[in-house]
């Protein structure tokens, strides 16, 4: 990584008297100041771009670029997709990748998973899983099976907006049910959506 | 007598002596090496920390090295801790500059961490003059430099 010592200085003693309500008398190193950015959303990192010129080749280059997409990697999210009359409009959100556990089982709505197992020879094995009753409390209409999170969570989505947003991630090792709302989708009423699973951002793209 | 009963004294760039455990000072990774590396003095310079910061650096270490040290970790003892981070991290900017600044220097990763991610968590949705004003970054555009690299980024500024 290039070490652009030129525009950020640090300034080490601190007194009070420098200190101003809005304007830090401060500057953070860059290494510091990568940190930062590499815990930013890709809407952030495009502002940022915009700060200033030594801001910007850092942003644009390949070390950061390679370490936000690892970084990314590592923090995968939900991708939404909402139709508005002619316009989708994309969305985020956070993934859970390992949802605390909770509830019990009972029997209640049915999912039948076909797996392939040998493409070649077309052999499909069934496997059925038993969602818990507390399903048809957490549930508005109608779902469908967005993915799978990891190697044991089954992610649904409702086929159409409602407020509150959700999606419910269903453990198929404990069997148990979790909902997670989803703020910020509120707009979108009565609107079909699309729910896509491990979206990881990437300055590439920018 | 185990040796983390040994107290070492972290001195400030004022030159107050603040005396802590040794398990609370190997919490600054700079003091652990140095510890590590022979220096057998009990009172070590931090000359680039001044009290005020060195003394809620070390209230921060010794709150972790506490809940590290308890038995069988439970549930509620990180949430406890996530609690703390967070009232800690509460500050206004240049004390919140000050802590990293010292954390970077010190090499204490968790504070570190949680800096840069109150930072990050700041400037999220921030425009880039504000931005700006965060770090004291003069803007080096010309209007018409500007100009270019805004409309390159025009979809970040929608709300």
């Amino acid at each position: 990584m290039k070490r652009q010592k030129g525009g950020l200085t640090i300034s080490q003693r601190v007194t009070r008297s420098t200190t101003r309500l809005d304007r830090n008398s401060l500057t953070l190193p860059v290494e510091v100041v990568t940190e930062i950015f590499l815990r930013l959303p890709l809407k952030s990192i495009a502002t940022c771009r915009c700060v200033c010129k030594l801001w910007s080749s850092l942003l644009r280059s390949q070390d950061f670029t390679d370490s936000f997409l690892t970084k990314s990697c590592a923090r995968p999210r939900l991708l939404f997709a909402c139709h508005d009359h002619n316009e989708i409009h994309f969305l985020l959100s956070s993934q859970l990748n390992h949802p605390k556990h909770n509830s019990y089982v009972n029997k209640s709505v049915i999912v039948t998973l076909w797996v392939l197992r040998g493409a070649a020879k077309h052999e499909w094995s069934k496997r059925v899983y038993v969602l818990p009753p507390s399903w048809k409390d957490l549930v508005t209409g109608p779902m469908y099976i967005a993915g799978m999170v990891g190697t044991k969570e089954i992610v649904f989505s409702p086929l159409y907006q409602i407020v509150p947003s959700y999606v419910i991630y269903f453990n198929v090792k404990s069997k148990t049910i979790r909902k997670v709302g989803i703020q910020g989708m509120e707009a979108f009423q009565g609107e079909m959506i699309n729910t896509y699973l491990n979206y990881v951002e990437n300055v590439e793209l920018l | 007598m185990s040796e983390s009963n040994k107290k070492i004294s972290l001195i400030s760039s004022e030159g107050e002596a603040f005396e802590v455990s040794e398990a609370v000072a190997r919490e600054f990774e700079i003091v652990a090496h140095m510890l590590e590396d022979g220096c057998s003095g009990s009172s070590i310079p931090i000359t680039t920390v001044d009290s005020n910061i060195l003394g809620k650096v070390i209230e921060y270490c010794t709150k972790h090295v506490e809940v590290g040290n308890v038995e069988g970790n439970s549930e509620k003892a990180e949430k406890d801790l996530e609690e703390f981070d967070k009232r800690f991290i509460a500050v206004e900017m240049n004390t919140l500059f000050s802590l990293i600044l010292a954390a970077n220097y010190l090499n204490v990763k968790g504070l570190l961490n949680i800096g840069c991610q109150k930072v990050a968590d700041t400037i999220k949705d921030m425009k880039p003059e504000e931005v700006r004003s965060i770090f004291n970054i003069e803007n080096d555009y010309t209007p018409a430099e500007e100009e270019v690299v805004r409309k390159e980024n025009e979809w970040a500024f929608q709300p």
